[in-house]
C-alpha cells in the first residue's frame, strides 16, 4: 500500500483544478450529499434534456479524493443517457466497494481512482459523488 | 522535577510495539478516541473469565462472590479517583454517552417543565448536546447554546448573561476533545449554583489527565468513559452527589434495580442500584479497576508536567511547519492540539502519515457547532497524547507532514 496508489497525479491535478465546479442555474435536478462522520460536502447539479444528461457540476468542500472523484465524474456521465449514466454510476461504486470484481479496461482516467480500494477508509470520500448523482436523479426515473 | 518516563510506561502497553511492513513503530496520537491498554488491564479480562466468570449480586457461589466482590471494588476504588465521597455515588454505565442520555432523560423527568432552559457549551461533544436536544423534543424545554470566543475559551461573563430564572441545568466539558480547553470549572459551578443551575461536567477527556475531584469542583453530576483512562472499551459511569441520586427516578427496569415485584407494580432499589438494571460489564468493570490502580501508581503531578511538556513540543513543532496553523488557543488546556494545513484536506493530512504508521484523527470529531463556530466546516486534524506519548512521537509526526507536502508540493 504506497501513498502513489491513492495519490495519483492525475487526482491531484483535478483536486487543485476540478472540472465543472460551481454551481448551475439551469439544473433540472440537484442533491447535497455528505459524510457526517468526516466532513466532506457537496451539492451535485444535473441538466438532464430528453432523458439525456446534458451536463454536470458540484459545488462543496471535501478532501482531495472526494474532489478529484467528483470531478473526474462530471465529465464521465456527461452526454451519457439517463440509463447509462445510472448503470455506470451504480457500477462504479460496485466497483470501488467490492475488490473481488475485475476492473474493465475501458475505465480512462477514472482507473486513477482505483486506487481507493486499498484504501478502505477512504472508499466513502471516493464515492460520495456518484451516490449523490444518483439522489438527485431519483426524481428523474418517476 | 522528576522526569516521568514514557520510554518506561510505553512497555506497559503490549500494542504500542506494532510496527507496519516498512518496519515503523506506531506513533499513537488518537488518545482522545480511545487510549491503548496497559497488560495488567488485559490481563484482568482474561483472568475474570478463566477463574470468576459468574453474574454479580446474585450467586451464591465462590465465582459469584469473587466478581461481586472485585466489581464493587472498582466503585471504591473509582469514587476515591474522582474525589466523590460516597462509593454509591458512582454508577456503572456502558459508556460515557449512555452516562449522558441517562441522566438527561431521569433528570428532565424528575426536574424538567415545559419552558425551562438548559445551557450546554459549544465546546461540546454531540454526546452531550443531543441527549439535551432530544429533552427539548420530549419535554418542551429549551436548549441554549454558551458560545466560545475565537480562541477557544468559555467566558465566564457569558455564562452570567445567560443563566436565567429558567437555567435548570448546565452541560460542559472539563476538557474539548477538539482544542482540549479546560474551563475553569470550579468557578463556572459557582456561578451556575448562584443561579440555582445544576451543573453536569463531561470529564470523558479529562480524567487520563487531570487530577479529578468532583466534590472540590462541586458539580452535581459527571460522566466519565473507562476506554478513555486505560481501562476496557463498553463500561462508563456517573457520578451524582447522593442528594440528587436519591430523588431521581430509574433509568431501565430489569434486574437489580427493583426491591419486591408484583404483576402491576414495583417498588425501586436504592442507590446505586436503582440505576444499575441488568447484568453489568462485570468484567470491564474489574479491568476499568485496574486501570485505575495502573495509574494512581505515577505521581499525578509529575505526570500531568510531562503531558504539558510533551503538547507544549507538538504546538512549537507543528507551528514551526510552513502551513501548518493551529486551531484555537485556549488560555488553559491539556493534551490535544488541532491544527490545519495549507491547502490538504484534514482525511488526506491523515491518511498520508498513516501510511508512515501514524495514528490520528482527521474530521469534526463529534463537535461540528464547534467546527462550525471556529470556521472549520470540513474538520480538523488532531493530535491527542497519552501518558506513553514521547517528544519522538511528535518528531515523527512532523516528518510525516513534511511527505504531505511532499505528496501535495504545496
Amino acid at each position: 500500500m504506497s501513498l502513489q496508489d491513492i495519490y495519483q497525479e492525475i487526482l491531484l491535478a483535478h483536486n487543485e483544478n476540478p472540472n465543472h465546479f460551481g454551481s448551475m442555474l439551469d439544473a433540472t435536478y440537484q442533491a447535497y450529499g455528505n459524510n457526517p462522520l468526516c466532513g466532506d460536502e457537496i451539492t451535485i447539479f444535473v441538466k438532464i434534456e430528453n432523458d439525456v444528461v446534458k451536463a454536470v457540476s458540484f459545488t462543496g468542500e471535501g478532501c482531495a479524493i472526494c474532489k478529484a472523484s467528483s470531478s473526474l465524474m462530471t465529465s464521465t456521465l456527461c452526454e451519457l443517457s439517463l440509463p447509462s449514466a445510472t448503470d455506470k454510476t451504480q457500477r462504479f461504486i460496485q466497483l470501488l466497494s467490492d475488490t473481488s470484481i475485475q476492473a474493465p479496461n475501458d475505465l480512462g482516467e477514472l482507473e486513477a481512482l482505483l486506487g481507493v480500494r486499498k484504501f478502505p477508509a477512504r472508499l466513502k470520500c471516493a464515492t460520495l459523488a456518484w451516490h449523490t448523482f444518483l439522489k438527485a436523479i431519483a426524481d428523474a426515473h418517476r | 522535577m522528576q522526569v516521568f518516563n514514557a520510554q518506561r510506561i510505553r512497555e506497559d502497553f503490549p500494542a504500542l510495539s506494532f510496527c507496519n511492513a516498512k518496519g515503523q513503530r506506531i506513533v499513537y496520537l488518537d488518545n482522545s478516541a480511545t487510549t491503548q491498554k496497559p497488560r495488567c488491564v488485559i490481563e484482568a479480562l482474561v483472568d475474570f473469565y478463566q477463574h470468576m466468570n459468574a453474574n454479580v449480586h446474585r450467586s451464591f457461589y465462590e465465582w459469584g462472590n469473587r466478581a461481586t466482590e472485585a466489581y464493587e471494588h472498582t466503585r471504591v476504588s473509582l469514587s476515591k479517583f474522582i474525589g466523590a465521597q460516597h462509593p454509591e455515588e458512582v454508577i456503572f454505565t456502558r459508556g460515557a454517552t449512555e452516562s449522558i442520555n441517562c441522566l438527561a432523560d431521569i433528570i428532565g423527568q424528575r426536574y424538567f417543565q415545559q419552558g425551562d432552559e438548559v445551557l450546554v457549551s459549544e465546546l461540546e461533544h454531540h454526546s452531550n448536546l443531543i441527549p439535551w436536544q432530544m429533552q427539548q423534543k420530549k419535554r418542551g424545554i429549551q436548549v441554549k447554546g454558551w458560545p466560545v470566543d475565537a480562541d477557544g475559551n468559555l467566558e465566564i461573563s457569558a455564562l452570567q448573561t445567560l443563566l436565567t430564572p429558567r437555567t435548570k441545568l448546565l452541560a460542559v466539558t472539563q476538557v474539548s476533545n477538539v482544542l482540549g480547553t479546560t474551563p475553569n470549572l470550579k468557578e463556572i459551578i459557582a456561578c451556575a449554583h448562584a443561579n440555582g443551575t445544576l451543573v453536569l461536567v463531561d470529564g470523558a477527556q479529562a480524567l487520563a489527565h487531570l487530577k479529578i475531584n468532583v466534590q472540590d469542583m462541586d458539580c452535581d453530576f459527571y460522566a466519565g468513559s473507562s476506554h478513555k483512562m486505560y481501562g476496557p472499551m463498553g463500561v462508563g459511569f456517573f457520578y451524582g452527589k447522593r442528594k440528587w441520586l436519591e430523588a431521581l427516578p430509574p433509568y431501565h427496569g430489569g434486574g437489580t434495580m427493583m426491591e419486591s415485584v408484583f404483576m402491576d407494580s414495583f417498588t425501586e432499589a436504592g442507590v446505586p442500584k436503582r440505576f444499575e438494571a441488568g447484568t453489568p460489564p462485570v468484567a470491564d468493570v474489574i479491568g476499568l479497576g485496574k486501570a485505575i490502580a495502573y495509574l494512581q501508581q505515577f505521581d499525578w503531578q509529575s505526570l500531568m508536567r510531562y503531558e504539558e511538556a510533551v503538547i507544549a513540543y507538538a504546538e512549537r513543532t507543528l507551528c514551526a511547519i510552513p502551513g501548518v496553523r493551529l486551531i484555537g488557543h485556549p488560555e488553559t488546556k491539556t493534551a490535544i492540539v488541532s491544527f490545519l494545513v495549507d491547502k490538504i484536506h484534514p482525511h488526506d493530512v491523515a491518511t498520508i502519515v498513516n501510511n508512515q504508521n501514524i495514528a490520528l484523527r482527521a474530521g469534526h470529531h463529534c463537535c461540528q457547532p464547534l467546527m462550525h463556530r471556529l470556521g472549520c466546516r470540513g474538520g480538523v486534524v488532531r493530535v491527542s497524547l497519552g501518558m506513553y506519548n514521547t517528544f519522538e512521537d511528535i518528531d515523527r509526526l512532523a516528518e510525516a507532514i513534511d511527505v504531505a507536502l511532499t505528496v501535495f508540493k504545496s
